[in-house]
């Protein structure tokens, strides 16, 4: 009885159902106001009026299925790449892109530096098998625009406007203590990022790298930085 | 189980928001406790944990959650039940609730506190749930009274009668929410006065206030405003008849600066000194 009386208030409730009274305008709220916090710059760049309205399209298509309102939006990039009204603005999907992957980082577990020696301390015979942790919500998004300046000039409306035709960027999302960061990376650190996230050992890091930017130097850089904070 | 406990913090607490971190650990204010959302808490990392490190060093706390769904026809997230013990575990809150609601089925979340068709069949369903929540955090835990909005049928009794039903049956405190009773009286048309009177004092370990808002012909629990006259009314009622129970001031839609904030617990203080004094 519960289960089927709550099923259908849940239906009305999503689809705006006159049944379900104000509960439609409150749940449906909520989601539309998680969206706002997670992605204030495609908020900014479109308008509060937009994104109103294609936030409203994607909550009633997306239930969130997380008890943590902060999970809801996962899927929000996907559904502006398709959503037709924002295809005049071809960049908008990969910036949302970034802003959910600088808000997952900026919860994840937080992470100490790791010391540069303890490579050095590794057994030559061990070292090609050897892997890299990254640092937890560490994240690469790579665009065929220039999402940093969009996502600059949404936070502060007074910059120069960003010229579309500057061409793509790699950037890399983490977190330096509580502050999340994203920075543009040059090729061979993007090639990098990419081969430690497919967990690629340093064996194999070292054959695929391309010179003339060998591996063990790249990682050197990489444990720095914090980007990488381990050995397995 | 340990038996009902109001030797904990007593007098006006805050609800602590990100906002005002900073100010609560450098300034100190001379409160008892605050009040932290739980879900806000739950996740691996981050900066939001630090701080509350830092407040919990100072005070003491009270987990206030959304995310049990205490009375979904879905199965107990467990994954979730997790998180909260770990969290629990972590800075050992001096309360922890959630409330008599239902916000998931069938694995979507609505967020949203929905009312319960309050018959005897569902308060056994829920306090069995509330029963094995308290089994895996090895505590008691508090429910608090949600607002509604319309009434969910079949209902065959009063909700001070179901929430007094499940409590006895879970054997869990009681978070009585006084703006609660004021906006679900008015929506639905029943005696806050009526639900002061019949909720079962020994159980009701906390009090919450919050401020209302208008929305067409129903006052929704909006929590972006002061309290109102009329719950500080009930408010008065209610400390006269449970005793001078700790209390927090819910603001978290539109906060405020952090001294609007103190001043509405100084508010609330002055009356839980008053009904302290009437005995």
């Amino acid at each position: 009885m519960l289960a089927e009386l709550q099923r259908q208030f849940a239906d009305e409730i999503l689809r705006g159902g006159v049944k379900a009274g104000i509960y439609s305008k409150t749940v449906l709220g909520a989601l539309i106001g998680a969206l706002e916090d997670s992605f204030e710059a495609c908020r900014a760049t479109v308008g509060a009026e937009f994104f109103g309205a294609m936030a409203g399209r994607y909550v009633r298509s997306t239930p969130s299925r997380s008890p943590s309102l902060d999970d809801y939006g996962d899927t929000f990039a996907d559904f502006i790449a398709d959503f037709e009204p924002a295809q005049q603005l071809p960049y908008l999907a990969d910036l949302a892109r970034l802003e959910w992957a600088r808000h997952r980082c900026s919860t994840a577990a937080d992470s100490q530096p790791m010391d540069p020696a303890r490579l050095a301390e590794v057994p030559e015979a061990l070292r090609d098998s050897l892997s890299f942790k990254l640092a937890p919500g560490l994240a690469l998004v790579a665009s065929d625009y220039p999402i940093d300046g969009i996502w600059e000039l949404a936070r502060n409306p007074s910059l120069p406007n960003v010229d579309l035709d500057d061409g793509g960027v790699s950037l890399l999302v983490h977190r330096n203590g509580a502050t999340t960061l994203h920075v543009r990376l040059q090729p061979p650190e993007h090639q990098l990022i990419e081969l430690l996230l497919e967990d690629v050992p340093f064996g194999g890091l070292c054959e695929r790298l391309d010179e003339p930017s060998p591996a063990p130097a790249l990682i050197a850089r990489a444990i720095r930085l914090g980007w990488i904070t381990g050995l397995a | 189980m340990s038996p009902l406990t109001t030797s904990l913090p007593a007098g006006v607490g805050l609800g602590l928001r990100s906002q005002h971190f900073e100010q609560v650990v450098e300034g100190r204010p001379a409160l008892p406790f605050f009040e932290a959302l739980t879900d806000n808490y739950l996740a691996d990392g981050g900066p939001a944990l630090a701080w509350l490190e830092r407040v919990r060093a100072l005070y003491p706390l009270s987990f206030h959650g959304v995310g049990l769904s205490l009375g979904s026809s879905d199965p107990l997230d467990e994954a979730y039940l997790d998180r909260v013990a770990s969290a629990v575990d972590r800075f050992e809150p001096s309360w922890v609730s959630d409330h008599l609601c239902w916000t998931s089925v069938d694995g979507r979340h609505l967020h949203e506190l929905l009312p319960l068709p309050y018959t005897d069949e569902v308060a056994t369903f829920v306090a069995e749930r509330i029963l094995r929540v308290q089994d895996r955090l090895k505590r008691r835990i508090g429910i608090e009274n949600v607002s509604a909005y319309l009434e969910m049928q079949p209902s065959e009794m009063p909700e001070w009668e179901f929430l007094a039903l499940v409590a006895e049956r879970a054997d869990c405190e009681i978070l009585f929410d006084v703006n609660n009773i004021y906006v679900s009286g008015t929506n639905l048309g029943f005696d806050p006065q009526k639900y002061i009177s019949e909720v079962p004092a020994e159980r009701v370990v906390q009090l919450h206030l919050a401020g209302y808002s208008v929305e067409e012909d129903l006052l929704l629990d909006s929590h972006g405003s002061p309290v109102q006259d009329p719950v500080w009314k009930l408010y008065r009622n209610t400390l006269e008849k449970l005793g001078p129970k700790p209390t927090i001031i819910e603001w978290d839609k539109d906060v405020p600066d952090f001294d609007t904030l103190l001043n509405e617990a100084q508010l609330a203080q002055t009356v839980f000194d008053e009904a302290l004094r009437a005995g």
